[in-house]
């Protein structure tokens, strides 16, 4: 990999978030029902706004209260969120740390399962199970999380077979095992969520493959369809793989919000609907802010590991 | 006749797309005759009447508040509609405008607001959607607008590359050197030209917009209560969970049955669009 592919992927990362942060807060912080008004009330006094105004800063220009807000982002300094007696930093760890447990063992049990199977299917395709599998990801892609969630809490904890706990968190460091058993059935469900997709990308990628022309010749010159297979094939299908896998975590991230507000999870998705319920907008733009950033820097990583395996991208 | 006669010849052959466009068909017709095909009143509260199992008087059962379930899940097709259909038409009128202007445009200009829509496109879809609630506050109108924004981009960049295939054509070049407006030259030459991988693509889409609006709504940053919505409904229930399940499980029956009739319609109408596709899922 060159530096300056390097840097140029770098110097975009940055400029992506610089943008969304200055999007996050132009929405939060301009629109209607500012700050002040928030805290206060809709019926406060205009002298009294004005004094909480002033005291926040809110009388500043917009862009002195943007690179403010930024400057002390970058520094690890959020604020005070409004609605809890906490610096927003300490919140947003927390709940950053407890998301990325269950994304982590959500993601690395989908991979171990949805590609081999994508893989599978891709190789029989129109086959009796393969076309089963088809099915089941097309209704998979085709029912939100929330659904998916509650039905395996209606079978999994309800009355019937009372085999998982349905709310509750236990921090990993009282108790791993108690850990775990609360986190199975949201790692359950994004695991539902997620395998479908996966699945869909890694077995139409494979038949993808399979039609180029260089499976073609390997098959002609007469090696046998095992090499042909694992040798030619499932590395240059397995590839974008690792692109796709980048940009689930964007569509993770989307299922996280709703997952975790379905199980009471203390995560970070469920920080950001808390905010926006209690109308906290510090915290709500710090909490988008720091989702986004981890959204870019794994897309970022992801566009490295994918220039290591692909040379051909590095000199693009 | 003939035309419509031709389209089902099509249609016969493409059986995805086939069932698509009858479930969906279906499914406008029950949110336009919602009033006509539901048999109770979808906001009447019937304290006396709560969580009843299902009777020949109510086929579902009823709710919380004694409301019938399935007058309130046909309503609900009409909240789903509405934002699924607004949401993907808006984000194609715009992404096709800021697409073919580009293609149009070119140079500079194009350059820097492509690169700003890929911006905006890594960053995740429904964060987009719930600060942009939490900006405007939540109604029907607001929900269609968070839910259209985040897709434009990807509507963008579809719109510009066929733009930009047309934009070498010489009747462009004619059109230019006769002196038409840009305006003229971007929705009369090039926009009908350009149409159909982003109708396609708008059509896939249409699936992703209801369930994230059924999302919104589970989430309670949707329409409000008392409408019948379906993601609202299972939001609602949650509480009731394991005494009335039922409750959770006819709209999530409801919300899969609609979004799989636009996925197989949209898939569909690429496989007849594009047939370099055929096969690919």
């Amino acid at each position: 990999m060159t530096p300056s592919y390097f840097f140029r992927r770098l110097f975009l990362m940055a400029l992506t978030l610089l943008c969304i942060s200055a999007i996050i807060f132009a929405i939060t912080g301009i629109l209607p029902g500012n700050l002040a008004q928030v805290i206060l009330g809709e019926y406060a006094t205009p002298e009294a706004l004005q004094a909480l105004h002033q005291k926040m800063g809110l009388d500043r220009p917009y862009y002195v209260q943007y690179f403010s807000w930024l400057g002390n982002a970058l520094q690890g300094d959020m604020g005070t969120a409004l609605s809890m007696e906490q610096p927003i930093t300490e919140v947003i760890l927390f709940r950053l740390k407890n998301s990325a447990v269950i994304a982590f063992f959500s993601l690395t049990i989908v991979t171990c399962i949805a590609v081999p199977l994508g893989v599978w299917a891709g190789l029989h395709r129109n086959s009796l199970p393969d076309r089963l599998i088809q099915l089941s990801s097309y209704i998979g892609i085709s029912i939100p999380e929330f659904a998916t969630a509650s039905l395996l809490i209606i079978l999994l904890a309800g009355p019937v077979f009372s085999i998982f706990p349905s709310t509750g968190f236990v921090p990993m460091s009282e108790n791993p095992l108690k850990s775990l058993y609360h986190m199975a059935l949201p790692v359950l469900t994004l695991v539902v969520v997620l395998i479908a997709h996966i699945m869909r990308q890694t077995r139409s990628e494979m038949i993808q493959v399979l039609q180029t022309d260089y499976i073609r010749s390997a098959r002609l010159k007469g090696l046998p369809e095992r090499q042909v297979v694992y040798k030619h094939a499932l590395r240059n299908a397995l590839l974008p793989t690792v692109t796709v896998l980048a940009l689930d975590v964007g569509y993770l991230i989307g299922s996280i919000v709703v997952v975790e507000e379905v199980f009471a999870y203390p995560g970070i998705g469920r920080l950001v609907v808390f905010a926006v319920q209690a109308r906290d907008i510090p915290l709500l733009q710090s909490s988008v802010l720091v989702i986004a950033s981890v959204y870019c820097i794994v897309n970022f990583l992801a566009d490295i590991a994918y220039s290591f395996l692909n040379p051909k991208i590095r000199y693009k | 006749m003939k035309k419509i006669a031709s389209a089902f010849t099509v249609l016969k052959r493409h059986p995805n797309a086939l069932i698509g466009s009858i479930m969906v068909t279906l499914l406008i017709l029950m949110a336009l005759c919602a009033p006509l095909l539901a048999p109770h009143d979808p906001l009447k509260i019937n304290p006396k009447n709560r969580f009843d199992s299902p009777s020949i008087t109510h086929i579902m059962g009823t709710d919380e508040y004694g409301r019938d379930i399935l007058s309130r899940i046909i309503y609900g097709s009409r909240t789903a509609l509405t934002v699924g259909l607004s949401a993907t038409t808006l984000s194609a009128i715009f992404g096709s405008l800021i697409g073919l202007s580009c293609a149009y445009a070119g140079g500079k200009v194009d350059e820097i607001v492509m690169r700003f829509m890929d911006i905006l496109m890594s960053f995740p879809g429904i964060l987009f959607a719930l600060i942009l609630l939490a900006g405007l506050g939540s109604n029907i109108g607001t929900v269609i607008i968070a839910i259209a924004t985040p897709a434009i981009p990807k509507t963008a960049r579809i719109a510009r590359s066929a733009g930009l295939a047309v934009r070498r054509e010489e009747y462009i070049e004619a059109a230019i050197v006769r002196g038409d407006n840009p305006l003229y030259i971007l929705l009369v030459e090039m926009l009908p030209n350009t149409i159909q991988p982003v109708i396609v693509d708008a059509s896939i889409k249409v699936g992703f917009a209801i369930l994230t609006a059924a999302s919104i709504s589970f989430l309670g940053m949707g329409v409000q209560p008392p409408t019948p919505d379906w993601g609202l409904i299972v939001g609602q229930a949650r509480e009731y969970i394991f005494e009335s399940p039922m409750l959770i499980v006819w709209p999530i029956a409801a919300i899969a049955v609609t979004t799989i009739s636009f996925n197989l319609l949209g898939d569909g109408l690429r496989d007849i669009l594009d047939p370099r596709e055929l096969g690919r899922i």
